[in-house]
């Protein structure tokens, strides 16, 4: 099933923005043009990864500077100890969706 | 000082400031009593040899963790080469002060670093008669009198307690304190002192050079020494790391509610929403009474302070915590004034949190039989319970409060002056002046209407009836004496001697924020557009002032008064509700963001602001000037989809943002 949270104008590179689609948190980052998906909260204590930090491709959580590679949903520093979900996007039109119920890591 | 945060849980509520010290301690009850009351809970750090104090000389940024009640400090000294970073709560299930302190060596070398915590209590208010002692069994120190206790201890990452203390006197001549005991790095080991007292204990951290150390420290708040032993023991068993985690998430999952989607705001508004509702609920107490402001600063001006209940400020804050879906919170509201209402079915001028009235500076004068309260107080108690039961439906709980209904509605109606149909005079909103202000005279129509529509529902058609009638009378008396035809606008006040106030003043702003008259009605258009063009500050910070003239902690002479919050939410509702495009709406949207900007990094907003320089004046937090934002918010979501649905409607298809 693909929804979409917003258009691509609405979110700049460099930047990520939470939605809710189906009663799933999912963050949505630009990174140089190119869009990322990932559930929104931290797999450590659910903090609102929205509010971390992004550095290139690495997303620090704002609550206890876990680190996740937002390309992949990775760990790169604890104490998250679990890969983020990661769902794949699509663009249409400007218009950008995401394929809900893909995921590429294990469930939590 | 303004206060940089608050934490809490609805019994125990606690105000940090920009040094990171605790200076409002509230238990059992938020807003009674405060054991700290403006005096200092402070932190110092001693550095081989060298002691510092947090404060002058640091760098220090106070804020939330994202989504909760959660303190996050960062304090660092280029001198001392060290940094801490706090994480602050009260423990969202117990009575518990949780404090974990990462404190980070940035030196190339080992250091020996010992941080000192000082606790200058003042319990019930007061310092007569406290003692203060060290419990061996528990290695801790008990501060207490009468029926509340305090029990603070701590344990080092290495699991070290308490390495040293020492209680003593304070405010007596010749002894300033142990605070000062503690500034040569050691302290006495005195074991009990009586009177007026503090304490000091110090924690040792050995780090390993660019290393990082960590400290949990703890305050229990109990009312006996069992309680609190028994929550020390609490802590020690589950760890405060696991209980800091816990009431994270317990905050997190209170103000994500599903409902209100504001997904698709400005990332500042977005945020600054939902750290207001947090701000607000730590003034909530866990028995409904919702206090104005915990700063208790303000003490230095006139010995009093904000920490009560005006049933104004906390009908406001009960309306949006009901528009953000948080029912709960407005239900406790409504049955505290159901159980602090005068017979007579009015609401004295404040009330103390156990609900009893409040200190009052309203004045009973045989000779004017003017009552002293605010009518504006009674009223606004049952616009928003109409507007709690019009979103909710549950009668039930409208049952239980009869009186908020029947009560204050009759009291309503026989305040009324039957020479001119406006209520009788009562103080006003700023409780300056006694009068018949636009501001009351606009909450009592509102008043009326949400009793007419109680009885509707109800199927009482000749009550329904009455009370339609008297908010038709009512309005219908706004308009023949608070309405000036020369200057076509609504005026401030009329005053007992006859006279009129037609300065200009925010507030009349109420003539449409409670529904007597349409936002975009000629006569509002008029008002709201004269109150912006003599009340908007004319310097960089921008904002709106309360009303000309205004002297109330006046910074300049320039200005007609500092920007106040609640003022400049009016004029963004007002644009809001006058908008009927997206673009129209984007003025509403820009003093959202003012308010956003405006606050502290914290979010907490201030009651003004210093026109020059953007700094809180006066207390800070205010709970009015969030719950103006989280309503003003609420209205401008509802706005936009109405407009969108009318766009869609009209076939101009727009797009629109995801919901």
């Amino acid at each position: 099933m693909h929804l979409s949270p917003c258009t691509t104008k609405e979110i700049s590179p460099g930047e990520m923005k939470q939605f809710e689609l189906k009663e799933e948190e999912i963050l949505v980052a630009n990174i140089g043009g190119n869009f990322y998906c990932i559930e929104g909260r931290c797999s450590h204590a659910g903090a609102p990864l929205a509010e971390g930090s992004l550095e290139g491709e690495v997303l620090t959580c704002p609550w206890h500077y876990s680190q996740f590679r937002i390309t992949d949903g990775s760990v790169l520093r604890g104490p998250a100890k679990k890969a983020l979900r990661v769902f794949k996007t699509e663009i249409k039109d400007g218009q950008l969706f995401v394929e809900m119920g893909n995921l590429n890591a294990q469930q939590p | 000082m303004p206060r940089e945060a608050i934490i809490g849980n609805g019994q125990v509520a606690i105000a940090f400031d920009s040094k990171m010290s605790i200076r409002d301690f509230f238990f059992p009850k938020v807003g009674l009593e405060n054991h700290v009351s403006g005096h200092e809970l402070r932190m110092g750090v001693w550095v081989d040899g060298d002691f510092r104090w947090l404060g002058e000389g640091w760098e220090i940024e106070t804020r939330y963790m994202p989504e909760t009640l959660v303190g996050r400090s960062r304090a660092s000294h280029p001198g001392l080469n060290i940094q801490i970073e706090t994480n602050d709560a009260v423990n969202a299930f117990s009575n518990v002060l949780l404090r974990k302190l990462m404190v980070s060596n940035l030196e190339r070398a080992p250091r020996k670093i010992r941080i000192f915590f000082a606790h200058d209590f003042h319990i019930y208010g007061d310092a007569v008669g406290d003692t203060v002692m060290y419990e061996p069994a528990q290695n801790a120190m008990v501060h207490y009198k009468r029926k509340r206790y305090f029990l603070v201890n701590g344990v080092t990452g290495k699991g070290t307690g308490i390495h040293q203390y020492a209680a003593g006197h304070k405010e007596l001549p010749g002894r300033e304190g142990t605070w000062r005991d503690a500034e040569d790095g050691v302290l006495s080991g005195n074991p009990i002192a009586q009177g007026f007292v503090d304490s000091a204990v110090s924690f040792d951290l050995d780090l390993l050079p660019q290393s990082r150390g960590t400290l949990y420290y703890w305050i229990a708040c109990g009312r006996s020494l069992k309680e609190v032993v028994n929550l020390d023991a609490q802590v020690r068993r589950i760890g405060v790391e696991e209980l800091l985690l816990r009431t994270e998430n317990y905050w997190s999952a209170w103000v994500n509610k599903r409902g209100v989607n504001i997904g698709t705001l400005p990332k500042e508004i977005a945020k600054a929403y939902k750290s207001s509702l947090l701000i607000m609920r730590s003034h909530a107490d866990r028995q409904g009474g919702i206090i104005a402001s915990c700063d208790s600063d303000i003490l230095q001006f006139n010995k009093d302070t904000y920490s009560y209940i005006w049933t104004r400020d906390g009908a406001i804050a009960a309306m949006a915590f009901d528009m953000a879906g948080f029912r709960d919170t407005s239900i406790r509201f409504f049955h505290f004034c159901d159980s602090v209402m005068a017979d007579e079915g009015f609401f004295h001028h404040k009330y103390s949190a156990d609900g009893s009235v409040g200190s009052s500076w309203l004045p009973v004068e045989e000779s004017d039989g003017i009552l002293p309260i605010e009518e504006d107080e009674t009223a606004l108690v049952l616009y928003a319970l109409w507007r709690h039961f019009q979103r909710y439906r549950d009668i039930e709980f409208i049952a239980s409060v009869p009186n908020l209904v029947l009560k204050t509605t009759e009291f309503l109606l026989d305040h009324l002056d039957p020479a001119t149909g406006l209520p009788r005079p009562s103080f006003d909103l700023w409780e300056e002046r006694k009068g018949v202000f636009a501001w009351t005279a606009a909450t009592v129509y509102a008043a009326f209407k949400a009793s007419a529509r109680f009885w509707k529902v109800l199927y009482d058609r000749e009550r329904y009836e009455t009370m339609s009638k008297a908010a038709d009378d009512l309005r219908a008396a706004i308009l023949k004496y608070l309405y000036d035809p020369t200057s076509q606008r609504f005026i401030k006040a009329v005053y007992p001697d006859g006279s009129k106030d037609t300065a200009l003043d925010s507030s009349i702003s109420a003539v449409f924020l409670y529904g007597g008259f349409g936002a975009a009605d000629a006569m509002v258009d008029r008002t709201m557009n004269a109150i912006k063009d003599r009340l908007w500050i004319r310097t960089k910070v921008g904002g709106l002032a309360r009303y000309e003239n205004d002297l109330y902690q006046r910074v300049s002479g320039e200005v007609p008064g500092n920007p106040w919050f609640i003022c400049t939410l009016w004029l963004a509702r007002w644009y809001i509700a006058r908008a009927a495009t997206h673009e129209q709406l984007k003025e509403g949207l820009d003093l959202l963001s003012w308010a956003a900007q405006h606050a502290l990094p914290s979010g907490v907003m201030a009651e003004q602001v210093n026109p020059y320089t953007g700094e809180p004046v006066s207390v800070s937090p205010l709970t009015w000037s969030h719950a103006e934002f989280v309503i003003a918010v609420c209205e401008f979501l509802e706005k936009r989809q109405e407009i969108s649905a009318a766009t869609f409607e009209s076939g101009q298809k727009e797009a629109t943002s995801c919901t």
